[in-house]
């Protein structure tokens, strides 16, 4: 009887049981700081590799195409690079073909400069968001001065040091991407294979099997993976940020889908079986 | 003569050139509009084709080394200079379209508020946040004092940002109620996706990692670490479906753009 | 590329050949194609909401509003097309959201001529084709909405769709609408399974309107990008063998191979 009960309760589980579940396991740990160390997955030695390489003063075109929305994966990802780039002083341009990432990584970039002893305008520029990314990055990569015309504070390119020698996309040291859309599919299209450019991605978890294609082809050197990605590079950087925090509470919502899938399993099997039994008994 | 249409305004004449494509423009949507519909199709469709062939011959059309400044080795062929001019015109065109959907908005809410219909409130706070977030845009463009900003920044950030965050997170609630219904062992196929389901969650998070973190880094037990299970089930078994079909998604595009550029598309909107 | 390289200049005016001649032939021998099961069941979905005296809602996919009007936006809605033409013989009110505003001129002229052609002008309603927004978030937030206020009997969800696919289709599952989708988004057909009762995955989206229509360019389109397909495949087989075979050589051959594609 008491069986049939938690299997009449199991079906008719309410939706809103599940959802106070998840809220309990996503935020419980972020009251608790754990450390735990993870291995390095290949895509993300390998980004960590392409960028260490990279010589001083090199000149990175930073595409920034994230949200609020995607904040929790791509967050963390634009840091880790960002840390990276800047104790290496290199040089660096944002772009947005998101309208929010241009304050957002204003914001990001702008509490980190005074530490690495950057100056906006002079190491690296904001040029904010532009819309139609496939027209925009075909006259872009021709001719970069005159598709960028000026920064969000205003300023022409002209009058910007970090700018200085930068006419074509043949000028650019590498391409980065952090994205949760397809930008990186149209950089790919439109600019990393017209002019051969060395191209990086952090992409969320769900892009994760169409960008290892692109990374097999070459058309990618490398690639950080959702936010284990940046969990890892952080791991290489010797820095806990965002990522670092949010690992448990990850892993323990994941591990909550998967008993969740396993009870409503257990129900299947034991329903199976009572029918059976039922069955075999008529 | 291409070179000096297409080349930057300055001052007045910049004024005059913007008032002269308000008029041009104009004057066209009154003649298209004027025009019968037996004659708007063939025009829709010479534009379409003329547009395609373009970029169709701008891309297959030899090329030879045309240098710009700071890329002397740059390669292209006589419609190159002509693709940044194209680019622009299309992105003014794509941005103008935003004003039709906006009037579509605007005479949707309108019409329910006017009439008092179900879900006026609904229509009301449409028009409230948008004039709202227009005026402050417009505001701290045009005086960007201490007020302004933090009132847009208010809209933007405080509400507009976080409602942004809490409509994707919303998807992490669906996805347990979808699993807890959708992953069911009822067949050979069903419990595979299952388990392999299940391997590559465990693989993508630290937690799961650490249930074989104590196998060797190399040799034969290396391979049974549930992240470079995961990694060969993502690398090899996923990417190849995702080729396969991707193939077939490339070759299904060709094949649309070609019978929409060739006039060839059969259907309600292409063709009675 | 910048400019097509010369495998791409063989390539691409082969394949477009392959599909122009197969249109062409299609005019005057009759193509058959199998049996695709999310299709079948579009009449379903329509009776089942006519039953129930419930609106549809029919979604052509976020597209991308980077890149002006997809052609999996417009292949979307020529598969909407047919459902509204389907709809209008029992007078069923379809609902269509719109993300990109390029589209909404489209989508509006689409309908009222999906429903002339049925001859029901009068069940064209310009509130039916509604732009929303052109935010990702904000117009899954919006059809998700739309989808319960209305108490959708059945939803049809064709096109591009990313993050916001669970949350329009759970809704549609929510309020208890049989649900179809179809899309080329490889990454998405996880969720539309967990949450729809027919799915169309990747290029079964392309042969969609040919298996709908029976529409002799649509029908010749299909076999002429099997046709190519098969060329494709070809090609992979043999770069394939060609790469390795050298590879155990040691000739450079494969290296040639590779330069000749990229």
């Amino acid at each position: 009887m008491q069986t049939r009960n938690v299997i009449r309760y199991l079906n008719r589980i309410d939706r809103r049981v599940l959802y106070t579940l998840l809220i309990i396991a996503i935020t419980i740990p972020f009251f608790f700081t754990i450390q735990i160390r993870v291995p390095i997955s290949r895509q993300t030695e390998q980004l960590y590799k392409v960028v260490e390489a990279l010589p001083q003063n090199s000149f990175v075109l930073f595409g920034a195409d994230w949200s609020a929305s995607t904040r929790g994966e791509n967050r963390a990802q634009s840091k880790a690079l960002l840390i990276h780039l800047m104790r290496k002083k290199i040089h660096f341009i944002i772009l947005c073909f998101d309208p929010q990432a241009k304050t957002l990584m204003q914001e990001m970039v702008t509490g980190m400069q005074k530490e690495y002893g950057y100056t906006d305008g002079v190491d690296w520029a904001n040029f904010g968001y532009r819309t139609d990314q496939v027209n925009f990055l075909k006259g872009f990569g021709p001719d970069i001065p005159t598709t960028l015309s000026m920064d969000i504070n205003g300023k022409r390119v002209q009058d910007l040091p970090v700018m200085r020698g930068i006419h074509t996309a043949h000028d650019i040291t590498m391409l980065i991407n952090v994205s949760g859309s397809t930008t990186t599919e149209t950089y790919i299209d439109y600019l990393q294979g017209s002019y051969n450019l060395k191209m990086v991605a952090a992409v969320t978890s769900v892009m994760i099997p169409e960008m290892i294609n692109r990374l097999d082809s070459g058309q990618l050197v490398g690639m950080m993976p959702g936010l284990q990605g940046a969990i890892e590079y952080e791991q290489k950087l010797g820095y806990i940020g965002k990522a670092s925090a949010a690992s448990v509470s990850a892993s323990v919502a994941h591990l909550l889908i998967i008993a969740l899938i396993l009870l409503g399993n257990i129900y299947t099997l034991i329903e199976k079986r009572m029918s059976s039994s039922v069955r075999g008994r008529n | 003569m291409f070179s000096n249409l297409f080349h930057p305004l300055h001052g007045s004449s910049w004024y005059i050139a913007i008032l002269g494509c308000f008029a041009l423009a104009g004057i066209l949507i009154a003649i298209l509009q004027s025009l019968p519909h037996a004659l708007r199709r063939p025009l829709i469709r010479i534009v379409t084709f003329l547009g395609g062939l373009y970029y169709a011959v701008e891309y297959f059309w030899p090329t030879h080394s045309m240098p710009i400044p700071g890329s002397p080795k740059h390669m292209g062929n006589f419609l190159t200079p002509f693709i940044s001019p194209a680019a622009n015109m299309l992105s003014v065109i794509a941005g103008w379209t935003i004003g039709l959907g906006t009037i579509n908005l605007c005479q949707i809410h309108g019409k329910r508020l006017l009439h008092a219909k179900e879900g006026k409130l609904n229509s009301l706070v449409f028009f409230i946040a948008m004039i709202a977030m227009f005026t402050l845009a417009v505001l701290k463009q045009a005086h960007p004092n201490l007020i302004n900003k933090n009132l847009y920044m208010l809209l933007f950030e405080g509400l507009y940002q976080a409602l942004d965050s809490t409509m994707f997170a919303l998807v992490a609630f669906f996805l347990v109620s979808a699993s807890y219904r959708a992953f069911r062992v009822r067949t050979g196929e069903a419990t595979l996706l299952m388990v392999i389901a299940m391997v590559v969650m465990l693989g993508q998070i630290a937690l799961g990692q650490q249930l074989t973190i104590h196998l060797p880094d190399h040799g034969f037990w290396h391979n049974f670490r549930v992240e470079i299970i995961r990694d060969w089930i993502l690398t090899k078994a996923s990417s190849a479906s995702v080729r396969a079909i991707a193939f077939g998604i490339g070759i299904g595009n060709l094949a649309v753009a070609l019978r929409v550029w060739l006039g060839l598309e059969r259907g309600a909107f292409f063709d009675s | 590329m910048e400019h097509a390289s010369p495998l791409v200049r063989i390539m691409v005016p082969l394949f477009s050949t392959c599909i122009v001649v197969m249109i062409q032939t299609a005019r005057w021998k009759q193509i058959k194609i199998r049996r695709i099961h999310g299709l079948t069941a579009i009449e379903e979905a329509i009776g089942r909401a006519t039953e129930m005296g419930r609106p549809m809602v029919c979604t052509t996919g976020l597209g991308t509003a980077r890149a002006g009007i997809e052609i999996v936006t417009l292949q979307a809605l020529s598969i909407i097309t047919y459902i509204v033409r389907s709809s209008a013989k029992f007078a069923t009110k379809a609902v269509l959201p719109v993300f990109d505003p390029q589209m909404l001129p489209v989508t509006q002229e689409a309908v009222r001529e999906a429903y002339n052609l049925e001859g029901r002008p009068d069940l064209y309603n310009t509130e039916d084709i509604r732009f929303l927004t052109n935010n990702q978030f904000s117009y899954a937030a919006a059809v998700a909405g739309l989808i319960w206020r209305e108490k959708a009997g059945a939803t049809f969800m064709f096109g591009n769709y990313y993050a916001e696919s669970l949350i329009i289709a759970e809704s549609g599952n929510q309020v208890g609408a049989i649900q179809i989708a179809g899309t080329p988004a490889t990454m998405q057909i996880p969720f539309f399974i967990a949450t729809c009762d027919y799915v169309i995955i990747g290029d079964e989206f392309y042969a969609a309107s040919a298996y709908l229509s029976k529409e002799p360019t649509a029908l010749g389109s299909l076999v002429g990008q099997d046709i190519a397909k098969g060329l494709l495949l070809i090609i992979v087989i043999l770069g394939s063998a060609a790469i390795t075979f050298s590879q155990m050589a040691g000739s450079s051959l494969g290296k040639t191979i590779l330069d000749l594609f990229s």
